[in-house]
């Protein structure tokens, strides 16, 4: 084994002796600081993408919150927010329903133009 | 990390982890490129405060997985890709003027991974266990391999007339 240890320090001083220049620091250097920039507008986009995102969900959510109150309003589906109510609870408590339609219509409508100005 | 601080670590640790890098892939732009790469993540990812010896074995380690990366991934069509870790040479050592000739050219018929395990053991005089820290090989499997590793150069010296 001795001449395994022979041969490879041979090889390491043949490749040291043969070895071209390294690459520049310099170079290196830029790389990873190009490297660290796009690393954070990735994660910018990210979050860009997150944020657009929100508008929508507002918006959907105010579009249901409105369909629901008006549904239940309105009378016009056949199982309407006071007999789903009704139904789950057992009873019919005037106060619940009330509570829901007020939070639908305050929530809602705030939320759905949030939404569709796109202020977030 | 600062300018200096890194340009001082690359001049003291590039040399000899760009020629483990080119003994092992067997291909000098590669190896420069793999070079240039593991410096870069290792100024993006290394954590602050490493002592020298714990940088030069996180650069090997990042070295040695990008090693791998690019072999799995087949991205480069170097020989390293073409022989797939099979061991066998597969173009003309002597074209590359910046590697040396026989020695190298005895080296470059080991499987990569022989010659990544011997070149740490040999030149860089990593014990087992550090050469399992930087390769992910168990220790007790680093010792078999680098065991094994020997046993396939051994022939090739002495057909080469290295060994007597």
């Amino acid at each position: 084994m001795d001449s395994i240890n022979q041969f490879m320090q041979a090889l390491a001083a043949e490749t040291s002796a043969t070895q071209r220049e390294l690459p520049d620091a310099n170079k290196v250097w830029l790389k990873a600081q190009w490297a660290a920039i796009q690393e954070n507008e990735a994660h910018l986009d990210r979050r860009r993408s997150l944020l657009e995102a929100i508008p929508l969900a507002l918006s959907v959510a105010g579009i249901v919150a409105i369909a629901v109150v008006a549904a239940s309003t309105l009378g016009s589906l056949e199982i309407g927010a006071t007999d789903l109510t009704t139904r789950v609870l057992g009873s019919s408590p005037p106060a619940l329903i009330e509570t829901i339609v007020l939070l639908s219509i305050g929530l809602g409508l705030p939320l759905m133009l949030l939404g569709a100005t796109n202020e977030v | 990390m600062d300018r200096s601080r890194f340009e001082e670590l690359y001049r003291d640790i590039g040399p000899p982890l760009r020629a483990y890098i080119a003994r092992t892939v067997d291909d000098a732009d590669l190896a420069d490129d793999l070079l240039q790469d593991t410096f870069v993540r290792f100024l993006r990812t290394a954590p602050d405060h490493l002592e020298q010896a714990q940088v030069r074995t996180y650069l090997f380690r990042t070295a040695t997985r990008l090693i791998h990366d690019t072999w799995r991934t087949g991205k480069r069509r170097s020989d390293l890709m073409r022989s797939n870790f099979s061991g066998e040479q597969t173009a003309s050592f002597e074209a590359r003027s910046d590697i040396g000739h026989d020695l190298a050219a005895v080296f470059a018929k080991l499987r990569p991974r022989d010659r990544s395990l011997l070149w740490l053991a040999y030149v860089e005089g990593y014990t087992h266990e550090e050469i399992a820290g930087v390769t992910g090989i168990k220790p007790a499997s680093v010792r078999v391999l680098l065991s094994r590793a020997r046993e396939r150069l051994a022939p090739m010296l002495q057909r080469g007339g290295y060994a007597a």
